[in-house]
């Protein structure tokens, strides 16, 4: 059995995790506890549907132009998803954790019916094909171990690693970031500061939203290379339990996702026997263990946003 | 000649304040008028969907979830009524299954884990122990039993965990709902019937462990009457035990503020771990009834996503129990009414989803009518105050 063939699959799929806990941590980090990233994610994955779908009608013949649509349309559903938590949560100062649960069960019903309604087509596995799976040539990265694990994934791959990376920096190292933490950490003080709290929980959960659908993106194109799926909500509630494994910091949950991701391929890689199916429990055990291991050593620069989940109204003082 | 001494300054064009108490009346209104809102938006939702479509959907949800057409003829038809009642019934008991545990905040969404075990625990008598028993009532004892504490075992786990090591519970909840649908299927696979991939109807011959039917009135006999009664006393008991019992006192006191729970001396890990017992033993009824009344299989998809619904249900009933049967009627009743509207209309059954979520936005949406009140400040350009003084 060749174990490198599973580090890359399992690498691979990390991107999934990976864009929904970025998105998460920077929605998280303002101060919202998005329970809806699963729905948003269905709704990135509808998008792409969608976008792909519009490219194929459209008769252009262009790959970039593909790319472009899936991408556009991805992005554009999953910041209404955003703009619908944001509205409710920031404006309505309805409950977080009972809105983001109705998003999560709108996007998966509006994924189910509109994938449905659009239906399968080949030219969608005709897309993938390309930059989606492998951005650089072949002959290059199956040179060697080294270089397949690395270089052998898809643009996507590499943008969730960027974005992962970026996010960290910009919360911790610029002044936009420091006000949107201090959002998180306390909003009325933040607001006494001369911050606008309203405009920043706004464009961090829509931009939190925007990368936390690329995920769906990333299923669609590059894990199901094209085939349709309709309830991807479970490596939405994975992502979202990353969040606290990496300690809200985006860069950690690089390495959280390929310990997530290495459990979930698992089972179909390596032949348990009947016990296969016993074995598909063994990422939501480890994120268990790891939730219990970091609750035993809790710290307090380990500690989620002081007023996380808590609507901040400006007259309640 | 007039001094200024400061910039006059810009108001808001909207103000937003917390209203005082607002009378009761005033509340049922907006719900009402939320509820009436919602169901418009469906039809217009349906509209888009097939053209035309508008008044052919809300028939379908008003007329069609009690009345069947036969020949062209519309009469009122018991089993359909009955089917929506038993739908009810199920979303009302796991709603009430969430409700303690969301009353003293703890954020339990493992209902459909919790249920998934109870179910779990009923077939395993169900399928083992019946030939052996051979008794209908003590099978359905047992069961009920097994159910409650499979269900009772996956619930209180969470809590020890929560209340040794303030481990988060929602994360934690969520988890166990995925782990016991992995042990579901792998079981479910384990003792497939002969020739087939799943477990199938279990004692499809003797009819062991199956809820009996019941004659009604027009001579006939249905399945699901004994659920639905069943489901009714549960709920009477649990909304005693919450309101009138010093028990479901602590539970309240505890939702309201662990400091004063600890002041007034109320243990609140063994309350914590007491609840989530009787949460466990609730789901356990639930699971059970799905088995032994509904499906009489099990599979893992066998809750269906409800575990969350009844969490959105019993956040907007306030744990209140008759609010939450209103609302749990209503969810069933747009379930169904989309359901009959997708196939008469033929398109995806899926839209039912798509509905329920708006359904939720806009009583979510009428929780903030309700608390706060909008003020429009037209003459903001001016600097004018909303209470008339310049």
């Amino acid at each position: 059995m060749d174990i490198t063939n599973f580090f890359v699959m399992s690498i691979n799929l990390a991107a999934v995790f990976i864009f929904g806990s970025t998105g998460e941590s920077i929605t998280e980090k303002s101060g919202h506890l998005n329970m809806g990233i699963p729905g948003i994610a269905c709704l990135g994955f509808c998008g792409s549907v969608l976008g792909a779908n519009i490219y194929l009608n459209s008769g252009a013949d262009n790959i970039f132009l593909a790319y472009l649509s899936i991408i556009f349309f991805a992005l554009l559903c999953s910041a209404i998803g955003g703009l619908i938590f944001a509205f409710f949560t920031v404006s309505l100062k309805c409950n977080q954790n009972v809105t983001g649960l109705t998003l999560t069960t709108f996007g998966v019903g509006i994924n189910t019916f509109i994938v449905s309604t659009i239906g399968d087509n080949p030219g969608y596995s005709v897309i993938s094909f390309n930059y989606f799976q492998h951005i650089f040539p072949e002959s290059f990265f199956n040179a060697n171990d080294f270089t397949k694990l690395f270089f052998s994934y898809g643009f996507l791959f590499y943008l969730a690693i960027f974005l992962a990376i970026f996010s960290t920096i910009f919360l911790k190292k610029t002044r936009i970031g420091l006000n949107l933490r201090a959002c998180g950490e306390n909003p009325s003080v933040a607001d006494a500061a001369g911050i606008n709290v309203t405009r920043y929980r706004y464009i961090a959960i829509i931009v939190g939203a925007m990368i936390a659908g690329l995920s769906g993106t990333f299923l669609f194109m590059n894990h199901f290379k094209g085939a349709l799926e309709y309830d991807i909500s479970s490596y939405g509630w994975l992502a979202v339990a990353l969040v606290i494994f990496a300690m809200w910091n985006p860069s950690l949950s690089i390495v959280g996702s390929i310990l997530f991701s290495l459990f979930y391929c698992a089972p179909s890689y390596f032949n348990f026997g009947t016990y296969g199916k016993l074995a598909t429990a063994l990422p939501y055990l480890i994120t268990i263990i790891v939730l219990t291991i970091t609750s035993i050593f809790n710290k307090k620069e380990m500690q989620g946003p002081a007023s996380l989940g808590i609507t901040y109204f400006r007259e309640d003082r | 000649m007039e001094i200024k001494l400061f910039k006059k300054e810009r108001k808001p064009l909207i103000r937003i304040s917390r209203k005082a108490n607002l009378e009761t009346w005033k509340k049922i209104l907006i719900k009402i008028s939320s509820i009436i809102f919602a169901l418009i938006l469906c039809a217009l939702i349906s509209n888009i969907i097939a053209e035309g479509s508008f008044f052919t959907f809300l028939q379908n949800v008003f007329v069609n979830n009690f009345a069947s057409t036969k020949r062209g003829v519309t009469s009122f038809s018991l089993q359909k009524t009955i089917n929506l009642l038993w739908s009810t019934s199920i979303l009302l008991i796991i709603t009430l299954s969430v409700t303690p545990a969301f009353k003293m905040k703890f954020w339990n969404i493992g209902g459909e884990g919790q249920i998934l075990m109870g179910a779990f625990g009923s077939l395993i008598v169900m399928k083992f122990m019946a030939p052996t028993i051979n008794n209908n009532f003590a099978v359905l004892t047992l069961m009920l039993l097994f159910g409650m504490i499979f269900a009772a075992i996956w619930s209180v786990i969470p809590a020890i965990f929560k209340c040794l090591f303030n481990t988060n519970e929602t994360l934690f909840t969520l988890m166990m709902n995925y782990i016991a649908m992995a042990i579901v299927g792998f079981f479910s696979y384990e003792w497939r019937a002969t020739g087939k991939t799943a477990i199938g109807i279990v004692n499809e011959d003797t009819h062991l462990g199956w809820i009996p039917k019941v004659t009604m009135f027009d001579g006939k006999s249905y399945d699901y009457v004994i659920g639905i009664i069943i489901v009714i006393i549960v709920a009477l008991i649990l909304t005693l035990y919450l309101k009138y019992f010093k028990q479901g006192y602590e539970i309240n006191v505890l939702g309201g503020s662990r400091n004063t729970a600890r002041y007034i001396g109320i243990s609140i890990n063994k309350v914590t771990i007491r609840t989530m017992i009787i949460v466990g033993a609730l789901s356990g009824i639930c699971g059970w009834l799905l088995v032994a009344a509904g499906s009489h299989t099990i599979n893992q998809t066998l809750v269906n996503g409800q575990g969350f619904t009844g969490v959105l249900i019993s956040w907007l009933g306030h744990f209140n129990t008759g609010e939450i049967a209103i609302y749990s009627f209503l969810v069933a009743f747009i379930t169904k009414g989309s359901e009959n509207a997708a196939s008469a209309l033929n398109y995806s059954s899926s839209v039912s989803s798509i509905l329920i979520g708006v359904f939720f936005f806009a009583l979510i949406a009428s929780e903030f009518f309700i608390n706060f009140k909008v003020s429009l400040n037209l003459n903001f350009r001016n600097g004018g105050d909303l209470d008339g003084h310049n």
